[in-house]
């Protein structure tokens, strides 16, 4: 009963946390995912050192806490004069650092692509560039759409870091009213409920998706 | 017209695939490869569109030379990329495996090409690519994506998308060899039509009764040189190398 009381008060204010929350994680997901994308290319492009600069990239932010990439950014900016905006700087961290993991998982989608398309696509006297548009990135997309959705709902978690840095995003509006009200259990239970809503969205969204897909590769991998 | 001068090739292993091969095919002709596998036909076949590169020789096309260019002490260098596709687009080619691609329908695979290449507008490209799959039979199936085609059916569409960049000539590698025996027909009589229209066509096979039917000459291919060449009649019937004989006795 008690809870319902405080959900009836306080609930509404939930309201623009969840609306950041899912701005943030709208932007950083496409974000990281066209990121991911330009790093596939990048590396498929096959210069030998380039392929070492992104591959160390990968590495770094594979291997360093996202929070870290938060402070960095937020904190380090101003120093060489950029200051943005902390929801900018947050957003960026994410994309920078689950682009890294999206150009990863595309990877291991080009694999799924049977080789001899590349010789049709050359043979049509398409460009790198048009066989990348055209060929690889519209079936990595979709062979690898399982692993993308699982990268994108992490991500939608961990924008929950950037109430660090003071984003009105929805942990930090929990934050808020547990100081408000006292209330730490409830705040932070209805939190968790969003979060798991959002997902089960995302989850969803995901699925239906893969079932629009109207083609089959030659093989069944999808 | 094309002309093969001294064309050889090594793979990296250091097997010398092909040893110095001249063949010349004028417009309207159609030549077919015959021999082992391993004797060098396919690669060949895709060294004239440079899907292979080669180590010495020279393609023409038209009297053009094609890939590579001199440079100066007699060497050579690969001509800048988008020479090369251009190049490409002038020659059309359909593969053993179809090579379709599996996001596309049927009319996508056909239209991407000169979409492409030719940057026309998409109305008069999407017109060209109906009026092809219809002239393969394929009008109704134009919005099927590949795996909802029988494999004869998926090479005819390979056909119309190789055809949809108006080649100069036309190269079959094996076109035949992953149908299904009940499919062979319906995508021979295709070329059968091609011939009438005197496409230039440089075909690789093991279909000898189709290779006698429409080429005007054949080409007996034996570890990397052509060892014997002439009409149908008088390469399949009255065979002068020993192995080109040896190779006819085992053939079905």
């Amino acid at each position: 009963m008690r809870f319902l009381n405080w959900l009836a008060a306080y609930g509404p204010s939930y309201g623009s946390g969840l609306g950041w929350t899912a701005l943030i994680a709208l932007w950083a997901s496409v974000g990281a995912i066209v990121w991911g994308s330009v790093l596939l290319l990048i590396r498929l492009s096959g210069r030998r050192w380039v392929n070492l600069a992104v591959e160390g990239y990968v590495q770094l932010f594979r291997n360093t806490p996202v929070l870290l990439s938060i402070y960095l950014i937020y904190f380090g900016f101003p120093l060489i004069g950029v200051v943005w905006p902390a929801v900018i700087c947050g957003g960026l961290a994410l994309v920078l650092q689950n682009g890294a993991y999206i150009s990863e998982i595309l990877r291991g989608g080009v694999k799924a692509i049977d080789l001899v398309q590349f010789d049709a696509a050359k043979s049509l006297g398409l460009s790198g560039w048009g066989t990348f548009r055209k060929v690889v990135l519209p079936q990595v997309l979709v062979y690898a759409l399982p692993s993308l959705g699982n990268q994108v709902i992490l991500l939608v978690k961990d924008t929950s870091l950037l109430s660090a840095i003071s984003v009105a995003e929805l942990t930090m509006n929990a934050k808020l009213l547990t100081e408000q009200t006292g209330a730490a259990y409830e705040a932070f239970v209805v939190v968790a409920v969003l979060y798991l809503l959002l997902v089960v969205v995302l989850e969803l969204a995901a699925r239906s998706a893969l079932r629009a897909v109207r083609w089959r590769p030659r093989y069944d991998a999808l | 017209m094309i002309t093969i001068q001294g064309l050889r090739k090594c793979f990296p292993n250091g097997l010398e695939v092909l040893r110095g091969i001249d063949l010349a095919i004028g417009d309207g002709e159609v030549v077919s490869l015959i021999g082992r596998s391993g004797s060098g036909k396919t690669t060949l076949l895709r060294c004239i569109n440079f899907l292979e590169e080669y180590d010495a020789g020279e393609i023409r096309l038209d009297g053009t030379p094609l890939w590579y260019r001199a440079a100066t002490g007699g060497a050579r260098t690969r001509m800048p990329e988008p020479a090369i596709r251009a190049l490409r687009q002038q020659m059309g080619i359909v593969f053993q495996q179809f090579n379709l691609f599996p996001h596309m329908t049927a009319l996508e695979n056909v239209c991407l090409g000169p979409s492409f290449a030719h940057k026309r507008p998409e109305a008069e490209v999407k017109a060209l690519a109906q009026q092809l799959l219809e002239r393969v039979g394929l009008g109704g199936k134009m919005r099927s994506y590949p795996y909802q085609l029988s494999g004869g059916e998926q090479q005819r569409v390979a056909i119309a998308r190789a055809l949809a960049m108006r080649p100069k000539v036309l190269l079959l590698d094996e076109i035949t060899s992953a149908l299904d025996p009940e499919l062979v027909g319906e995508v021979l009589e295709v070329i059968r039509s091609l011939v009438l229209e005197r496409m230039m066509m440089v075909i690789v096979t093991h279909e000898l009764r189709f290779a006698r039917e429409i080429s005007h000459r054949i080409a007996y291919l034996s570890r990397g040189q052509i060892t014997e060449i002439g009409p149908p009649g008088e390469l399949l019937d009255n065979p002068q190398d020993s192995t080109l004989k040896e190779f006819l006795r085992r053939m079905p």
